[in-house]
């Protein structure tokens, strides 16, 4: 029972990691929470699913074109509701974000309405028992395709000049455009990655949960958050590290204490994260020069 | 003489940076002090050490015979330290008395009670504070310009609304960080009249950071000369000129010895 | 800010306008009080967001826990409106003190995300707390306020009490923010680092800022549990939230003009432009990027101060 729970866990955990990279890639180089991270989540998800349902389109294409056009949309909203606001104080490009986020997800109650949809199961309900744990087709895809994923960010990001590049922007924008990097280039591509990521992971929880609608980007927003919170908001390692723990303690808490309440549970470490540890787990400590 | 401020031993580190290693330093009643140095000696650093923006990580620091190692900056202001900053902290879209008032002891610890019940008496109060302030903005020259908002104030006399936000807190020991910064020759020769007039009036000592080698030469009776966060030297303006260490320190700067 | 002829010239409207307009339609009525609601949440949400700087987003938060508190009161305590618009306004600061406390510390993004995730819980615990507030089925058959004995049961009378309520309001957060605890909030939204220079203690601060928005907001809970008579957790989800910043934001942060003028925009708009109801939230969002790049200040914002902090009367009339 406990090891089923720990994969249950695991599974949502790599789904919140996914969507923890994008939080976090965008903070380690503009220092700012992309408040409409969680709906661009959800706009993933209902793109997988139009694609699936109404153009009938196989899974990896919906998974391949979703990430896609929510990665461009990622790109646009950055450029139109935060570029012109990076000179202005701290809790401007806040407010836009939530504007954007107000937008995001009026759009999609407009477009697809504001009941849930379910997702054409585009898997077969088989399962693989290993031992006393039982894996669901949709449970090894998802572990499967965001396991590789994350690696493949990894050696992005460590292996390839861009990914290098980009690393060093989120280490010093000044410092990183002095040495002739395009940050611009470096913070929209932060965008675009951590967007196409998201999509990914929305048509994981589509298909999943097989539930779709257009409030959903909230809660698994903030959960996101808090799992790169709790890995070091920033690092890249530490989403992934914090997301896949994160999943794993919520999923262990709402089998052994209650489901209703499951989300006070992360709420509840992302207050004492901050409050005990704010760098989290792989976080580096800020210094503040005055 | 009594010692106003002592600092024992005192080093910080972030990190890996040593930023200041076993610093002695102490402060007497009736003297102005001047702390010089290249740049990155840690001056201001010891500033932030002094207001309580950084603590220690080893080494007492004593006020009044009173360790304050542990106190928070507002709580430092309570007791009398006072600072301006490098870049003059101003609230440039408040105007020039409001900065001032933001400072007052009386004006920033009103009440909920006090702010809603606004008796006659009150109001009287709060007549006499802003008095008050405006006195000392006078004692800087700055009273012609109470409603001017602080944003659009030059440069010179952005750093002496700085220095008259300071006095309003009644504070006895007051810190100038690089208060000339900015100013032309003349502006300087003015500033160094007006930190003595104030030091005298307001009976405060002062400790200063400055660059200008020749507006300290005329100022302090004291000198403290720190590089790459240790003290190399101490002592009268004289003594300073002459001391080799000091010398090679800012050798390859350039300070200019006017 | 007007004379002091200007502002009993407007508040004398206030109070015989509606005497006219109940004659042509009671509605209009009802459209002015929900202003009047949406007025206070704006002006105590502006203490917190426009004044200490704090980008708080749970606020519906507030406004819920005061008018379940009220609702509670008045249902099963048999207490009249009056004593449950006090208890609310002091249970709802107190939780302002409470859910303030932990959050303190922490700089605008998480801020806004933790007190996000606070308002949710809040709302979780209103749905799922059935014993107490009976879920999503909620506390029905509130009664009205009464006053010497007299039962409110036209419009015009909750008007008048809304009005009551709103000037209340309005003159005690003036009176607050045009004081040095006024002074010392914005001098610790603009640098935290200056107002520790000075002596003033953040903290302390802000926390006084959470309480004192979370007090009116509830307020204004207490009023809307008594004036439709049923509470229900749908009233008070992250959308509203939204809806109150908005109001702030557009307004002008730190303004309180500003916030009444949020008020009646974001009430009035939807009403007028009944055919693009649709589309509403999607125009708000947008209302809200491009207010940020273009005016960030809001539409009657700080920039229009006409007098000073403190009291003191403007350029070349001191007092």
């Amino acid at each position: 029972m406990f090891l089923q729970q720990l994969v249950n866990g695991l599974t949502i955990g790599v789904i919140y990691a996914l969507i923890a990279l994008g939080y976090t890639m965008v903070y380690g180089i503009l220092k700012m929470v992309n408040f409409a991270h969680g709906d661009i989540f959800m706009f993933g998800s209902f793109l997988g699913l139009f694609f699936m349902k109404h153009l009938h389109m196989p899974l990896y294409l919906a998974f391949l074109l979703s990430a896609a056009a929510t990665s461009a949309i990622g790109v646009v909203i950055e450029r139109v509701a935060y570029r012109p606001l990076r000179t202005a104080d701290r809790i401007v490009p806040l407010i836009s974000a939530l504007g954007v986020s107000t937008f995001l997800v009026s759009l999609a109650q407009k477009l697809w309405g504001t009941e849930m949809h379910p997702f054409p199961t585009a898997f077969g309900l088989g399962t693989v028992t290993v031992g006393s744990i039982t894996f669901s087709e949709i449970q090894i895809l998802i572990l499967v395709l965001s396991f590789i994923l994350m690696l493949g960010l990894h050696l992005f990001v460590t292996r390839t000049k861009t990914g290098t590049a980009m690393r060093a922007t989120s280490m010093s924008l000044t410092n990183a455009a002095l040495m002739g990097i395009n940050t611009n280039h470096m913070i929209s591509l932060a965008f675009a990655i951590g967007s196409a990521l998201a999509a990914c992971a929305g048509i994981m929880v589509g298909i999943y949960y097989n539930a779709v609608y257009p409030t959903m980007g909230y809660m698994a927003g903030i959960n996101a958050f808090t799992a790169a919170v709790l890995g070091g908001i920033g690092s890249i390692p530490g989403a992934m590290l914090g997301g896949i723990l994160l999943g794993v303690v919520e999923n262990l808490g709402g089998a052994y204490i209650s489901t209703q309440y499951q989300s006070v549970i992360s709420f509840t470490i992302l207050i004492i994260v901050l409050m005990i540890r704010p760098t989290g787990i792989l976080g580096k400590k800020d210094i503040n020069k005055v | 003489m009594d010692e106003l401020l002592k600092l024992e031993k005192v080093s910080i580190r972030f990190g890996g940076l040593h930023a200041l290693t076993d610093i002695d330093l102490s402060v007497r009643t009736g003297e102005i002090l001047a702390i010089i140095g290249p740049n990155g000696a840690g001056k201001t650093t010891l500033f932030n050490l002094l207001t309580g923006i950084y603590r220690p990580t080893s080494g007492t620091i004593t006020y009044k015979n009173r360790v304050i190692n542990k106190l928070k900056p507002y709580e430092r202001v309570k007791i009398g330290i006072a600072r301006t900053f490098q870049n003059a902290r101003l609230l440039k879209n408040m105007t020039v008395l409001e900065n001032v008032l933001v400072a007052h002891p009386q004006c920033n610890t009103e009440s909920v009670l006090e702010a809603i019940f606004l008796t006659g008496r009150r109001r009287e109060r709060r007549a006499a504070i802003a008095q008050e302030c405006v006195e000392v903005l006078k004692a800087v020259g700055l009273d012609h310009k109470l409603d001017v908002l602080a944003g659009s104030l030059p440069y010179g006399e952005q750093r002496l609304l700085e220095m008259a936000r300071a006095l309003v807190t009644r504070c006895e020991l007051l810190l100038l960080d690089e208060p000339a910064a900015g100013m032309n020759p003349a502006e300087k020769k003015q500033l160094v009249e007006k930190i003595r007039q104030l030091s005298r009036e307001f009976n405060i000592e002062i400790v200063l950071i400055e660059h200008d080698i020749g507006l300290i030469m005329n100022i302090s009776d004291r000198i403290v000369v720190l590089d790459h966060g240790v003290k190399i030297a101490e002592g009268s303006a004289a003594e300073i000129q002459q001391n080799p260490k000091v010398i090679s320190a800012y050798l390859g700067g350039e300070d200019d010895w006017d | 800010m007007r004379s002091r002829a200007g502002r009993f010239a407007i508040v004398g409207l206030l109070i015989l306008l509606p005497l006219l307009l109940q004659q042509i339609d009671d509605y209009i009525l009802h459209i002015a009080i929900i202003i009047g609601i949406y007025a206070i949440l704006s002006l105590s949400l502006n203490v917190i967001v426009g004044y200490a700087g704090q980008f708080a987003l749970g606020h519906a938060a507030f406004y819920g826990i005061g008018a379940y508190t009220a609702a509670l009161l008045m249902l099963h305590g048999s207490a009249s409106f009056w004593l449950a618009l006090a208890a609310a306004a002091a249970v709802t600061g107190l939780f302002g003190l409470l859910l303030g406390s932990p959050v303190i510390r922490l700089r605008g993004d998480y801020l806004g995300i933790v007190t996000l995730g606070f308002g949710e819980i809040v709302r979780l615990i209103f749905v799922n707390w059935v014993d107490v507030t009976r879920g999503p089925m909620g506390l029905p058959g509130i009664p009205a306020p009464s006053l010497f004995g007299h039962a409110f049961t036209e419009k015009i009378e909750f008007y008048y009490l809304i009005l009551a309520l709103v000037l209340l309001t309005y003159f005690i957060i003036n009176r607050i923010v045009h004081s040095g605890i006024g002074l010392n909030l914005l001098t610790i939204r603009e640098d935290e680092t200056l107002a520790q220079s000075v002596g003033i203690r953040p903290n302390q601060y802000k926390l006084l800022a959470f309480s004192l928005g979370a007090c009116f907001a509830g307020v204004a809970g207490a009023y809307w549990a008594a004036y439709i008579s049923y509470v229900s957790p749908d009233s008070f989800r992250y959308l509203d939230s939204v809806n109150i910043l908005a109001m702030v934001i557009l307004g002008g942060t730190a303004s309180l003009p500003g916030s009444i003028l949020g008020a009646i925009l974001l009430v009035l708009a939807p009403e007028i432009l009944r055919y693009m109801n649709d589309y509403r939230m999607m125009l708000l969002g947008l209302a809200i990027i491009l207010m940020m790049i273009f005016k960030p200040s809001g539409f009657w914002g700080e920039k229009h101060r006409k007098y000073n902090f403190y009291g003191l009367a403007q350029k070349g009339g001191r007092k």
